[in-house]
């Protein structure tokens, strides 16, 4: 009897920890977006000093204004920057998922030489910063002609998020029992057939994540995009933002407008595919 | 037949190997070569000097405090993340109702784009208009005193990558087979008990990786401290990869500041080398 009781008190003691931690976890995680949001949707240049991240006032005026930017010719800039990021992170998710899975399958089922130290090695190539490859790389774009294309900043972006995807696809390939593809080799099927026809629908959750990664890292990134884009209308959204807020301005209103409108896409797709996120990953991923 | 299969066999992982060694191989040779020249392309100077670079980097204080900076951000916000992340996930993984709501609330700052969380932080963190110092009712000089600035930079990568490390330990956590759980309860073990001897050694391989992977990020730190502090106040919250920065883009030596942006990389290597011997040390006990 004693020991029921206490342990009745210990689940409502473990109920009202758990719900501290959540609902403090989720202020914490939300009050610098709400402050984003109120700034976006407030009036005017300046905020009056306050606590609470709720607008006084409604006014869609920054937006109007960011979205109508135009470049020195008239052109709609805004309009050609966000089909640039569109562009360039549907083409790296694309790319992305095409090499990412078909380099985790093969090392997750055929046994080549070398086998081990590629694996290796795309683990190395996480390690390179960012600034050590910057101007190699614009050399190598240069000399491809690939300076200020989509087609550049793709390769680049699609490579960076390589590795992780090729570890983390391969941990679930692991997972897959290898039977059913003993079975249809049986019945004649080819490499590639199983592949495509048998594998990947099963790999679903893990593409799913693949492609979050893939097209997060090319909508997110800004400094390779402001150091291989040379002019305004070949710039991706956060270049842009970035200047908004700088050493020449402090629009902080054109800002959480924009950084509204940029973190939309990747919010919704981070909505959609959320239901995969963890059942995407596998702890197989780290036996190598 | 085996000449058709092999053939296959190399076709799906070269499309990898093409693209990872353009994209790396080439540029990392590039980068040595570079290291070991001098090259100032605006004085007219380009010679090869050896391994001369290499030495200036043992006598730079400002290498060295960039050095420092790094170690203090890459132990500070990696241990802090992982201790939050295992504690937030954890009791996530004990939520039964509005589960995805919930996910999606703890997740946001991880998809948010560094620079919007870089700048929202920034704005923040502010000394005369900041909401942090609204709230704390005292004018605290955030990002422009040696002390707070580099913890400023370390509470935002915190507060944007512990989601990252929950997401993945929840994804760990999902393997354990409840009957573990019951097994140990039914031989007495507590709260403390359960987590030490079952929750923890189950997720201890994946915690190394995740280790691993934000590791890697800490020690190439770029975008969050660029642009929080842009490396200031006075060179205090310098790390590696932005002292490189400064020294290829601002100064344009591309000799000397290959060789700084070159050692980020070999920290990184030796930094990996170490948690891979831990983790081949771990008793595998799934």
């Amino acid at each position: 009897m004693v020991k029921r009781a206490g342990g009745n008190h210990a689940t409502t003691a473990k109920r009202v920890a758990t719900h501290a931690v959540l609902v403090g976890g989720s202020i914490v995680a939300l009050y610098p977006v709400l402050w984003v949001l109120k700034m976006a949707f407030s009036e005017g240049r300046t905020f009056a000093a306050s606590a609470s991240p709720i607008p006084d006032s409604l006014s869609l005026g920054h937006f109007v204004r960011v979205v109508g930017t135009t470049g020195s010719d008239g052109s709609w800039l805004f309009g050609r920057q966000l089909m640039n990021s569109f562009l360039v992170s549907g083409a790296t998710t694309v790319v992305g998922i095409i090499i990412a899975t078909t380099a985790a399958y093969a090392f997750s089922r055929f046994r080549f030489a070398g086998r081990e130290s590629t694996l290796a090695a795309f683990l190395v190539t996480q390690m390179f910063p960012g600034t050590m490859v910057m101007i190699p790389l614009y050399v190598l774009l240069d000399r491809l002609l690939l300076l200020d294309t989509w087609t550049g900043l793709v390769l680049v972006y699609s490579s960076s998020a390589l590795p992780f995807c090729v570890f983390m696809l391969k941990g679930y390939f692991d997972t897959i029992p290898t039977e059913i593809e003993e079975a249809a080799r049986l019945d004649g099927a080819s490499q590639l057939r199983i592949f495509w026809s048998l594998i990947l629908p099963l790999a679903r959750p893990a593409i799913a994540i693949t492609a979050l990664f893939s097209f997060m890292t090319a909508w997110n990134e800004f400094i390779l995009a402001a150091t291989f884009m040379g002019k305004d209308a070949s710039y991706t959204l956060p270049v842009v933002l970035r200047s908004y807020v700088g050493e020449r301005s402090a629009d902080w209103g054109a800002f959480a407008a924009g950084a509204v409108l940029v973190s939309v896409p990747v919010m919704s797709l981070f909505l959609f595919l959320e239901k995969h996120l963890v059942g995407g990953l596998t702890q197989g991923a780290v036996k190598g | 037949m085996i000449a058709v299969r092999r053939r296959t066999q190399v076709a799906f992982v070269a499309p990898a190997l093409i693209l990872l060694s353009g994209v790396t191989v080439y540029p990392l040779l590039h980068v040595v070569w570079l290291s070991l020249r001098r090259r100032l392309l605006i004085f007219d100077i380009d010679r090869f000097v050896g391994l001369s670079n290499y030495r200036r980097l043992l006598g730079d204080d400002r290498f060295l405090s960039a050095l420092a900076n790094t170690a203090y951000f890459c132990g500070v916000s990696v241990a802090l993340e992982l201790v939050l992340g295992v504690s937030v996930a954890l009791v996530l993984n004990r939520v039964r109702r509005a589960r995805g709501v919930v996910m999606a609330i703890v997740l946001l700052p991880w998809a948010i784009p560094t620079v919007v969380s870089a700048k929202m932080w920034a704005w923040m963190f502010s000394a005369d208009y900041g909401v942090l110092n609204y709230l704390l009712g005292r004018p605290v000089n955030w990002l422009g005193s040696p002390f707070w600035a580099l913890n400023a930079a370390i509470l935002m990568d915190v507060w944007k990558t512990t989601p990252f490390v929950v997401l993945l330990v929840m994804a760990a956590l999902k393997e354990i087979p409840e009957d573990l759980y019951r097994a140990v309860r039914v031989d007495g073990a507590g709260r403390i008990g359960t987590f030490w001897y079952v929750t923890l050694p189950l997720v201890a391989p994946m915690l190394v990786i995740v280790a691993v992977f934000r590791t890697l990020d800490a020690v190439r730190v770029f975008d969050a401290v660029f642009v929080l502090t842009g490396g200031g106040p006075a060179g205090t919250t310098e790390t590696l990869s932005v002292y490189a920065y400064e020294l290829l883009f601002q100064t344009l030596q591309f000799g000397y500041g290959s060789t700084v942006a070159l050692s980020v990389f070999l920290i990184a290597l030796l930094l990996t080398g170490g948690y891979l011997l831990v983790l081949r040390r771990l008793p595998s006990r799934l």
